[in-house]
């Protein structure tokens, strides 16, 4: 019985790290936890941060305890919707235990830098953005070389997420390639390629969470998510304008203001 | 007419490349795609009838909220995220650069104006959020609460 229990809470403590490091919210990640334990007849208390999770499983006097650190965060979607699947799969009990188990290390697993496959979806959805901002074939094609170089750039950076240098550079290399590209080239909308290059930088996603996290009643992450949330924008913008000013003083202008 | 268009096709395809770059599972792609797409053509219309950025961003985030919420019953997945990549095309990027490029050309009445309004955007699109996450919070907790009270009568 006691390994049983031992069991519950390393593939409860698995499902709820993964579901925190992978961009998944909070109160998931703590109801993931309690759902897999009550399946199999425990009692589960957990507390999740956005850093790490602490929990204790209990039956009658037996009780456990685990804590687990959440080091890297970053989001993967892909990730998250297969921890989901196997706590669908655990609770209607088409899944064993010792199955789940196995399978949550196999998500865990690091999976390899895709670097194409990031510079080509950061390329793209600049340059769709680009569009949806009405700019031209020329804005077009800017902002989505200028994306894919940007992402490119982030990955040989130290920490992925969660350090606002990423942030800083990012929107710094967005601006100053965007302004450089354009007055090379004597076409395209500075203004239009800029902010297409900002937009898949912005932290749409931290944003999301935080709230929904803040409206489940876990203040904590909320608070904590839409700080960093605004935080990341604060430093984007700031990483961007450091760039812009730089084109200011060296005789540049902007069309969009005048 | 041609300009709704390309806003059209350009946040399908800008959600569907950002799904991708976070690793979206390849079966919810298409419907996070559309999803995207319908937030922004609601953010369109909203825009020419209300006339206000900020009401229009709210109105479209709340149907990009609430179809999240069906269609992660539909396909059994997590309800984030259809929210996460859906309200991408809402997230005001183009106030915050506006901002910044104010704060750059020393205009800081601008930019305290385009400031507030970014500030309000992204306001709106966190109510619309919060109200469609409350009010789909009544009925998932349902057998919890069933557990919860036989435990305590159990224990009486």
């Amino acid at each position: 019985m006691n390994g049983d229990m031992h069991k519950v809470i390393s593939v409860a403590r698995m499902a709820a790290s993964l579901i925190l490091s992978n961009g998944g919210e909070t109160y998931r990640a703590e109801e993931t936890a309690v759902h897999i334990g009550r399946t199999f007849g425990f009692d589960i208390d957990v507390i999740a941060l956005p850093t790490g999770l602490t929990m204790t499983v209990r039956r009658g006097e037996e009780s456990a305890t685990s804590i687990a650190r959440v080091s890297s965060r970053t989001t993967d979607l892909a990730r998250l919707e297969r921890v989901n699947a196997i706590s669908r799969a655990l609770e209607s009990r088409e899944m064993k235990l010792s199955d789940a188990e196995l399978e949550l290390k196999r998500i865990a697993r690091p999976s390899p830098a895709r670097v194409a496959l990031s510079a080509a979806a950061g390329g793209g959805s600049a340059a769709m953005f680009a569009l949806m901002f009405l700019g031209g074939w020329f804005d077009m094609l800017a902002a989505g070389l200028i994306s894919a170089a940007v992402q490119v750039a982030l990955r040989f950076l130290p920490d992925q997420e969660g350090m606002p240098l990423t942030c800083l550079i990012g929107g710094f290399l967005a601006a100053a390639l965007s302004l450089a590209l354009v007055t090379l080239c004597g076409m395209g909308d500075a203004d239009r390629i800029i902010l297409s290059n900002m937009m898949p930088l912005l932290p749409g996603l931290a944003f999301t969470n935080g709230i929904r996290d803040s409206m489940h009643g876990d203040m904590v992450s909320g608070g904590a998510r839409i700080c960093d949330a605004v935080m990341r924008a604060v430093v984007l913008a700031t990483g961007a304008g450091i760039a812009m000013l730089g084109f200011l003083r060296l005789g540049g202008t902007f069309t969009w203001w005048m | 007419m041609v300009d709704v268009i390309k806003g059209l096709v350009g946040s399908l395809g800008a959600s569907a490349f950002f799904g991708l770059l976070f690793h979206i599972p390849r079966r919810l792609l298409a419907s996070v795609a559309l999803v995207g797409m319908l937030g922004y053509g609601v953010y369109l219309a909203a825009l020419g009838l209300l006339e206000s950025a900020v009401g229009a961003n709210f109105v479209a985030a709340l149907v990009v909220a609430a179809l999240a919420e069906t269609l992660a019953r539909k396909q059994k997945a997590p309800a984030n995220i259809f929210a996460l990549i859906g309200v991408v095309p809402l997230v005001p990027g183009g106030g915050l650069y506006r901002t910044m490029l104010a704060l750059v050309l020393d205009d800081y009445g601008a930019a305290v104006s385009t400031g507030v309004e970014t500030v309000l955007i992204a306001g709106a699109i966190a109510l619309a959020i919060a109200v469609v996450a409350v009010l789909c919070r009544a009925r998932p907790r349902r057998p919890s609460n069933a557990q919860n009270q036989a435990d305590y009568s159990s224990r009486r």
